[in-house]
């Protein structure tokens, strides 16, 4: 992207941010999707951020996903991940769909008129992504896909979905493959409601999906979603992530210090106190080391991919399991520091000046969304395989 | 080269760690150890007891993921070390 392109594009994402700060407590209320910070989105190109311009897409890389997946969490977390998510499995068409395939699906996302979901999560194997229990079934019609999905994101909105599949009923269970179905090939059920307590407008629903795709619509090969995982949809889901959690949390702080900083900042922080100064600077500690391990990894997979090496090395894995296990953590325990900071009134109230409590709640998902401690388990496993300690 | 290139004990603990090879079916030397189920805590596993059993130590070198991919490309690492320690 060029410099100009690039500038444009910033801009379009502020606008973005703008609408979405406007009915960032609405849909918290309300637990449903942000539509006009979608339709704007839609509008922008910003769906197609990652689709090169060949195909009509803005031709961004990993650099801008993680800048512009931070901007719009400083405006909505919910709707950030919403398209952080997409974008990911955008990433994983561009790389892994069969030409005829991208060449279909590529201009519609670029033109903002289709919103991808992923469903990976499946009843019995949970955040488990390279294990899946439903088959595929060979029919003369095409590839039967029959699957419950107990977490979408999004998943009442997309126009397409990439969902894993069991290769075929003699497969064992961690012989997966990835097909993208659009809403029309499908029958859907939705199942059960949202009501959680933070990313409440990710509008994250329980789906029974049923129908037919055709075998060309197997993105990555039969069997072949291991590799999608490790070289696409991981390594960018942890970017992503971590990029929409950092955001949020530089949000609450940006507004936190501009309240201290304002004559409205209450009476009972000092901000001359060593106290107050000592937890801010906490709080700044643990965004920076966030924000410049997510440009260090970032910057890794984006040289790994351009020499055209593979992300499944050892260090490469330990370095993105470690993004987003760290990014969880330290940007909810920043959160949680600034709640302390800023007190019952600003700190833990609904609706006060800065909505610490609303990023609190949201934070506390970044843990168990692909939970921590399944890949604490892998990065162990992997550390012993790393004598050299190859860090990042 | 099928699976009588090593030995019964090698056989053994490979097949311990393969979660999805069921019993009675053969282990070939180009079977895909993840596929069978070898995933990254199950590695650790597999090399530990394969070092204890044949008395080697897997290198940096040889930590890498080829070498976990088929029994063939474990054996011959083994097969290797065991070489270079007799000298």
């Amino acid at each position: 992207m060029e410099a100009s392109q690039r500038n444009e594009v910033l801009e379009a994402a502020a606008r973005v941010r703008t609408i979405l700060r406007q009915h960032a407590d609405t849909i918290d209320d309300e637990a449903r999707v942000c539509e006009p910070g979608m339709a704007e989105l839609r509008r922008s190109g910003l769906m197609g951020l990652l689709v090169p311009q060949e195909h009509g897409g803005l031709g961004g890389g990993l650099t801008d996903l993680v800048e512009i997946a931070q901007l719009l969490a400083d405006g909505c977390t919910s709707t950030a991940m919403i398209w952080a998510m997409h974008c990911q499995q955008v990433d994983t068409l561009v790389h892994f769909a069969a030409p005829a395939l991208r060449d279909r699906l590529l201009p519609r996302i670029a033109r903002g008129e289709l919103y991808l979901a992923s469903v990976t999560t499946g009843p019995s194997t949970g955040g488990h992504l390279l294990s899946s229990a439903s088959p595929l079934t060979d029919t003369a019609q095409g590839l039967q896909v029959d699957r419950e999905a107990p977490i979408v994101t999004g998943g009442a909105y997309a126009e397409g979905f990439l969902i894993t599949m069991r290769s075929s009923p003699d497969a064992p269970e961690n012989e997966v493959s990835l097909v993208y179905a659009d809403r029309d090939q499908l029958d859907i059920v939705e199942r059960g409601d949202w009501d959680t307590l933070g990313m409440r407008g990710t509008h994250s629903l329980g789906l029974k999906i049923t129908g037919v795709v055709s075998r060309s619509q197997v993105v990555g090969g039969d069997g072949g979603f291991r590799t999608v995982a490790l070289e696409s949809m991981a390594p960018v889901g942890h970017l992503a992530w971590a990029a929409c959690w950092l955001g949020a949390a530089r949000s609450a702080l940006g507004e936190l210090v501009g309240l201290l900083r304002s004559a409205q900042r209450p009476r009972s922080i000092d901000v001359r106190s060593e106290l107050v100064a000592e937890r801010l600077a906490r709080i700044r500690i643990d965004l920076e080391l966030v924000g410049a391990y997510l440009n260090r990894v970032t910057d890794e997979v984006i040289r790994l991919r351009a020499a055209g090496t593979s992300l499944a090395g050892t260090a490469t894995q330990i370095h993105l399991n470690t993004l987003k296990v760290t990014a969880a953590e330290l940007t909810f325990q920043s959160v949680d520091r600034m709640v302390q900071l800023a007190g019952l009134s600003i700190g833990y109230r609904r609706r006060s000046a800065v909505p610490l409590e609303r990023h609190f709640r949201d934070l506390r998902s970044a843990a168990l969304n692909y939970a921590n401690d399944r890949l604490l388990t892998a990065t162990g496993a992997l550390t012993l395989m790393d004598r050299s300690v190859n860090l990042a | 080269m099928t699976s009588a290139d090593w030995p019964d004990d090698f056989e053994k603990v490979v097949r311990q760690h393969l979660p999805l090879l069921a019993e009675g079916t053969p282990l070939t030397a180009e079977s895909s150890l993840p596929a069978l189920g070898l995933d990254s805590l199950a590695t650790v596993g597999l090399l530990v007891e394969v070092e204890e059993a044949f008395a080697v130590q897997l290198s940096d070198e040889d930590l890498r993921v080829e070498t976990f991919a088929t029994p063939a490309a474990l054996w011959a690492v083994v097969m290797r070390l065991r070489a270079g320690a007799g000298t």
